[in-house]
């Protein structure tokens, strides 16, 4: 690669890394493959970084692959699950004395796969619905669907919680 | 809800393990990666002319396409000189349009069988799966044992598989003549993934867990035999998933540990299997075979690989991966992508859209769908015939 081009990719990795490895973390909740989830979706944006830094929606292209790797890991067609999940029943209540922290977290572990992926890309990613639904490969009426699953059952699980919680937590 | 805004910061403050990433690693790594994907290249090029080999015979049941058709005007015997030829003709695809049946919403293509006669796939209500087949081009909407049923594949007979998906029951179910039948599972409580698949014969293989499981924990293989209603659960080792199986038996899959894919397998019914190659310090899960030929995908780098069943040899294939599904060419789709001899084919679309590939015939017959270029959405059912 140039090296102007590497600068650009280097600003670019150096901006985004610890929100793209919060992402993978809390879609697959294993710091090992949070790490390999990463390492893949960079290197593989290296080798088509001069193509992917034209596009119009860099950040939307690499939350793709990103989502590409931990699902293709995980299984095969997993997407297709997703679109075929039938409706879950809400998780059991969590603990409310865990730390509020702990407490999202054991709630995100509880949603469907596909529900979690949804919140994470549409509340921490700050992906629109449509970035979303091509990022998972499912239409966007249901990343619509899975998200106000998503956070319905987040309310069930966290309510009081998730309304006092504290906001500025480190 | 109105503690949206709450959601995103805390989301935010989730206290996260420190990630071992460096910035500096990751270019070193993107450029050995530029190193290999050259080398690969060349591997690529070289593969062409082996898959150009078989790949007359296979083309030839519906007439010679562009590359055979240069072969054989030339009368060349099949050599170098042919395949260099062959490589630099043209390779275009035509697109057509599938129709979708009266009342079925965001139906796409799952499947197609190695003449290119059959088509499956489903269409969306909801949630639910609607199972849609078409033969010669012609939809037709299959009836519903339950609520939700997705159709996954189908063979040269039309004879169809899918998964059903019942409030809490989920089962396979095979579909012939129009007719459906329950594939009963063993006596407990399982859950079938990721999808079942049939061979010419007619043999029906899914992965069942118990219910509740996830990631494969306890997970066993099923066949069914042609015909048959039974299952028979396969002697394969703990942790082996199977993904498919070809028309001699052949089980396509991988052996996962802890939910992961470690390393792709070919086994046989009676669970003598062998590992496929993978580059070193990689993980290697096997998706698709037919023929020949199968397809998966290698981590970390999280391409696609093509294995050669018969000569055991590996080509990975510089594309974000895994590979889907594989024809008898060798041709594989990777990540809605057609990758044939090492390079995309050019699936071609109407202004604004994109083709997206989910299989391929071994008559050359890519199936999928297109979406907007702009905004992702799916704008039908399409083949190519390539």
């Amino acid at each position: 690669m140039r090296p102007d081009l590497e600068r650009e990719y280097v600003e670019y990795v150096r901006g985004r890394l610890p929100r793209l490895y919060r992402t993978a973390y809390l879609l697959c909740g294993d710091a090992h493959q949070a790490d390999d989830i990463v390492q893949a979706t960079l290197t593989a944006l290296y080798t088509h970084w001069k193509r992917a830094s034209a596009a119009d929606n860099l950040d939307g292209y690499v939350h793709r692959i990103l989502v590409r790797r931990y699902l293709d890991e995980r299984r095969r067609r997993w997407s297709k699950v997703l679109l075929g999940d039938a409706v879950p029943d809400l998780p059991a209540q969590s603990d409310h004395g865990f730390e509020d922290r702990d407490a999202l977290m054991t709630a995100l572990r509880e949603l469907p796969k596909g529900q979690r992926a949804v919140i994470v890309l549409r509340f921490l990613s700050d992906l629109s619905v449509e970035a979303t639904a091509e990022a998972l490969g499912c239409s966007e009426g249901n990343v619509k669907s899975q998200c106000s699953r998503g956070l319905a059952a987040l309310r069930g699980a966290l309510g009081p919680v998730m309304i006092h919680g504290e906001r500025n937590r480190p | 809800m109105t503690d949206e805004q709450e959601l995103r910061d805390r989301l935010a403050a989730v206290d996260v393990p420190s990630s071992r990433i460096e910035v500096e690693g990751l270019v070193r790594a993107g450029r050995r990666r530029t190193v290999r994907r050259r080398a690969a290249q060349t591997v690529g090029a070289a593969l062409a002319v082996g898959t150009l080999l078989s790949a007359p015979s296979v083309l030839a049941r519906t007439g010679p396409g562009p590359t055979t058709t240069t072969a054989q005007r030339t009368g060349a015997p099949v050599a170098t000189t042919a395949s260099a030829e062959a490589a630099a003709a043209p390779r275009s695809c035509r697109m057509s349009k599938l129709p979708v049946p009266a009342g079925l919403k965001n139906v796409s293509v799952s499947g197609v069988d190695p003449t290119g006669t059959y088509i499956v796939g489903n269409g969306l209500s909801g949630q639910d799966f609607r199972p849609v087949l078409w033969t010669a081009g012609q939809a037709r909407a299959l009836p519903m044992p339950g609520a939700s049923v997705e159709m996954s594949a189908v063979n040269a007979r039309g004879v169809a598989v899918g998964l059903v998906n019942d409030g809490s029951e989920e089962y396979v179910v095979r579909y012939e003549n129009g007719k459906v039948t329950k594939l009963d599972l063993p006596d407990g409580n399982w859950h079938p993934y990721p999808v079942p698949a049939i061979n010419a014969a007619g043999d029906v293989l899914v992965n069942v867990e118990p219910q509740g499981n996830s990631g494969g924990k306890d997970s066993i293989v099923l066949l069914w035999k042609a015909g048959s209603t039974t299952a028979v659960r396969l002697p394969l080792p703990e942790g082996a998933n199977a993904h498919d199986l070809t028309d001699d038996g052949t089980i396509i899959g991988s052996m996962y540990e802890d939910g992961l894919a470690v390393a792709a397998y070919a086994w046989n019914e009676r669970g003598e299997g062998r590992k496929l190659d993978s580059p070193k310090g990689m993980r290697a899960a096997g998706y698709a075979g037919q023929g020949d030929w199968a397809t998966g995908g290698l981590w970390p780098d999280g391409t696609a690989a093509l294995w050669n069943l018969r000569t055991g040899k590996i080509v990975q294939l510089d594309f974000p991966g895994p590979g889907d599904a594989v024809n008898s060419a060798g041709w594989v789709t990777v990540a809605g992508a057609v990758v044939r001899d090492g390079e995309a084919v050019k699936l071609p679309a109407p202004k604004g859209e994109t083709g997206k590939a989910t299989g391929l015939s071994d008559t050359g017959l890519v199936v999928g769908h297109t979406v907007g270029a702009g905004d992702g959405r799916g704008k039908g059912p399409r083949t190519w015939q390539c």
